[in-house]
């Protein structure tokens, strides 16, 4: 079972990708954990919890959130609008 | 330069923030005219926007038309435009009775211009009147002279030009050479024909060497100054900016603008990256969020829309990666630009040009017309400031036009060529038609809602359908309220920004309200009530910003790190105590937030009542098109059937119907009610009645319950 990462607008360029898929595993079971799996993976994208809007399937979620196949989750920053 | 009149004068000293003065100016009688204000109109009219409304508001009357002697331009900075130490400080506010909507319009635009007119000794300054030549307004604070001269001729084609026209009068003025200590507010050709003509805003970039330009874009305000036979306007002075406003505690300011800066260094880079590549970047997450208008609102998401991302601005056209504020002293610097771009169509083909932009809503205007072009993009936004075009209004009416094409109300043999989705060759021809006013442009000129019903009539002509029944299909998908086109956000799964766009008081531009991720992504506000509060707050709070001359993004666009342990994230509250500590250090006041609300709900309530005596104030005013509330045709609920079905199941908890059709019929009727309610419970919040009018003791609680007020809720019930 398999979940994804949209990497989206810097991240996209700081990485080279728009999408990482990664298996659900005893290490990756909720959001937080891909959290953490991201941040210590990839710290040029400098990502912080309390900076970041977390959307799974494009809706805002919990970092507790379990994950389920195929769910698609971003770590965005905050929209305002101009 | 060929002098019509001048007058010597002594330019006004600031005090904090403001120089308490109003130049008056009369095209028709050439009349130049300083006025002193009382000491009470700062305190009730704070600046910016306050300051026009109130002048429309006294000056105008329910005949005022925007081609009517009597209408007024304004341009207005407010207390806080002009201190390079707190970020964003460019913001001027034009204002007038508009072409496209016959009520107040209000338009934000950066730049230099409002910052030298303080510094020349003006808090604003106000055109009436109609010219019959062409004239431009010189205010030099240096030479201590204000004079009209005859707009001076460089060539069809330059005088044609709203870029180019500006560049060469300044240097004309400046003896061949640009300066920091000039600007210029000018218009192009494409504001003599259309009613949605800008004002470019001109200043010099050193960094770049080239005269850069940011655009009051929104209503007809360059049409207004056209039509008054006002060419441009020239301000000098070379008084020193540090210290502009002579604040009341230069430290607290100092104090506020290092605490502000501190947070968009932190926190820009880890967020939006305006500094790097502007507004741009918003087009990849409306993409994803399904909010980015394609072929005319029809669909929020395209598999080519990737083209027009922001890598693709940054990569191929911004060379320079130079922090690009358009006032000094922003480091959120979000006004990129290209160099040296080479035109492939329109009138100025092989030219090599500088080109300010795209900004996010130029490129969503492009999109709407199903065009991913991004070099398109680039030359759309340069030829629509150099006619002096709203990129928005003029993509969405350009989008409308091919909807109707799409779906046969309007033929190639009607409009004189195929004008197809994704066509750039229609699009770049119906623009510059537009521009000059020939052919079909004469049509599409006239915005959304006028061009709506010339295609009613001619169907009407040609196939013997009543005009009311086309024009029931039409409203469906004719994206304007008020008269003014939407701007580039769709609406459709965010009910309280279908709110932030139909109450919004000058027609359906954002930035007065703008809560769909609040709403659609954080679903931080799912009651009616909650939505209410919010479409009470965001508007007052974004109104306050074009008050006193500022710019709202490091605001909203940059979150602050200790907003996310504050009740109301989206609020960002902890950088809005800054702006609060900006404020009374410059003006010398203790306001807190609930103040400056208060200040902002007074102007709301003024352009509320101007609305109500221009006619557009009642709640069949706030109506949004159907496609506003959700997919109105067919093919948009099929594009997207998953999503759609899970809805109505979430909503409803049934049985779906069987058929698409009754579906579809369900989904938009359970929209419209949404809409009606939402409507309700915004105009308890707001104080009004029912029928939007604003409550006698709501209009007395801000001081405006004068005897014209009074007369005026009269008329409408009370």
């Amino acid at each position: 079972m398999f979940v994804s990462i949209s990497l989206l607008g810097l991240q996209r360029r700081l990485i080279d990708t728009d999408k990482i898929r990664i298996p659900i595993s005893d290490k990756i079971q909720v959001v937080s954990d891909l959290f953490n799996y991201m941040s210590e993976r990839y710290p040029e994208l400098s990502l912080r919890k309390d900076h970041v809007l977390v959307t799974v399937n494009n809706i805002e979620s919990p970092l507790d959130y379990r994950l389920r196949e195929n769910d698609e989750v971003s770590f965005m920053p905050h929209i305002g609008g101009g | 330069m060929k002098i019509i009149k001048t007058m010597k004068y002594k330019p006004a000293e600031v005090n904090g923030g403001y120089t308490d003065r109003l130049l008056n100016v009369d095209m028709g009688s050439m009349d130049i005219r300083i006025e002193e204000l009382p000491s009470d109109f700062k305190h009730m009219y704070i600046g910016g926007r306050g300051y026009a409304l109130k002048l429309i508001w006294d000056y105008t009357t329910e005949k005022t038309r925007y081609d009517s002697p009597e209408n007024i331009l304004i341009m207005s900075g407010g207390p806080l435009c002009g201190d390079p130490r707190f970020p964003g400080s460019g913001k001027f506010v034009v204002g007038t009775i508009s072409p496209l909507t016959g009520t107040f319009i209000d338009s934000n635009i950066g730049g230099h211009f409002a910052p030298l007119l303080k510094l020349c000794g003006f808090d604003a300054l106000a055109i009436s009147g109609i010219s019959e030549k062409d004239a431009v307004l010189v205010v030099d604070g240096d030479e201590e002279t204000i004079s009209l001269v005859d707009a001076l001729s460089f060539g069809d084609e330059t005088d044609a030009g709203g870029i180019s026209y500006g560049e060469s009068l300044i240097k004309d003025f400046n003896n061949g050479e640009f300066s920091e200590n000039i600007a210029a507010v000018t218009t192009g050709i494409g504001a003599v024909n259309t009613r949605y003509g800008i004002i470019n805003s001109l200043f010099y970039d050193k960094r770049r060497d080239r005269i850069r330009s940011k655009q009051a874009g929104r209503g007809g305000t360059g049409t207004v100054m056209r039509f008054k036979g006002l060419k441009a306007v020239v301000v000098r002075s070379g008084r020193s900016r540090v210290n502009a406003n002579n604040p009341d505690d230069k430290n607290g300011v100092k104090r506020a603008g290092a605490n502000l800066k501190k947070v968009v260094n932190l926190m820009d880079h880890q967020q939006l990256s305006l500094a790097d590549w502007g507004t741009t970047g918003l087009v990849e997450y409306m993409n994803k969020f399904h909010i980015l208008p394609i072929k005319n609102y029809q669909y929020g998401q395209h598999e080519d829309a990737e083209a027009t991302f922001a890598n693709i601005y940054l990569d191929r056209f911004f060379e320079k990666k130079i922090p690009d504020g358009c006032y000094i002293g922003c480091n959120l610097a979000c006004a990129k630009g290209a160099e040296n771009v080479r035109l492939t169509i329109g009138p100025l083909k092989g030219k090599s040009v500088g080109i300010d932009g795209p900004e996010y809503e130029s490129i969503g205007a492009v999109t709407c017309m199903g065009i991913f072009d991004p070099q398109f993009i680039m030359e759309y936004s340069y030829y629509c400031d150099e006619y002096g075009l709203d990129t928005i209004s003029t993509g969405v009416t350009i989008s409308f036009l091919m909807e109707c094409v799409q779906r046969g109300y309007l033929s190639a043999e009607e409009i004189g060529y195929d004008l197809e989705w994704g066509d750039p060759g229609a699009a770049e021809r119906l623009l510059r038609e537009t521009a000059i006013g020939s052919g079909f442009g004469k049509i599409c000129g006239q915005g959304v809602s006028r061009a709506k019903k010339w295609v009613a009539e001619n169907y009407a002509l040609k196939t013997g359908t009543k005009i009311d029944d086309i024009l029931t299909e039409l409203n469906k998908f004719a994206m304007e309220v008020k008269g003014l086109e939407f701007s580039m956000y769709i609406t459709k799964e965010s009910l309280a920004q279908q709110g932030g766009y139909g109450f919004a008081l000058k027609g359906p531009q954002h930035d007065e309200a703008w809560l769909i991720f609040i709403d659609q992504v954080h679903r931080e506000i799912p009651t009616f009530k909650m939505k209410a509060e919010a479409l009470k707050w965001f508007p007052l709070i974004r109104t306050w910003f074009n008050a006193v001359g500022l710019c709202k993004l490091p605001w909203i666009d940059v979150r602050h790190p200790e907003a996310a342990m504050t009740e109301k994230p989206a609020q960002n509250n902890p950088t809005l105590e800054y702006y609060l500590q900006y404020l009374n250090s410059t003006v010398g006041s203790d306001k807190k937030l609930e103040d400056i609300l208060n200040d902002s709900e007074r102007l709301q309530l003024l352009q509320k009542l101007i609305n109500l005596r221009q006619g557009r104030g009642t709640r069949s005013s706030d109506h949004i098109p159907l496609r506003a509330m959700g997919p109105v045709f067919l093919n948009e609920y099929r594009s997207r059937s998953e999503y759609y079905d899970e809805w109505l199941k979430e909503q409803s908890g049934e049985k779906l119907p069987e058929t698409l059709e009754d579906r579809h019929r369900l989904l938009m009727e359970l929209r419209q009610d949404a809409y009606d309610k939402l409507c309700d419970a915004v105009y308890e919040e707001k104080g009004y009645n029912s029928n939007a009018i604003p409550l006698p003791e709501t209009v007395e609680r801000f001081g405006l319950l004068d005897e014209k007020a009074a007369k005026l809720l009269k008329k409408n019930g009370f």
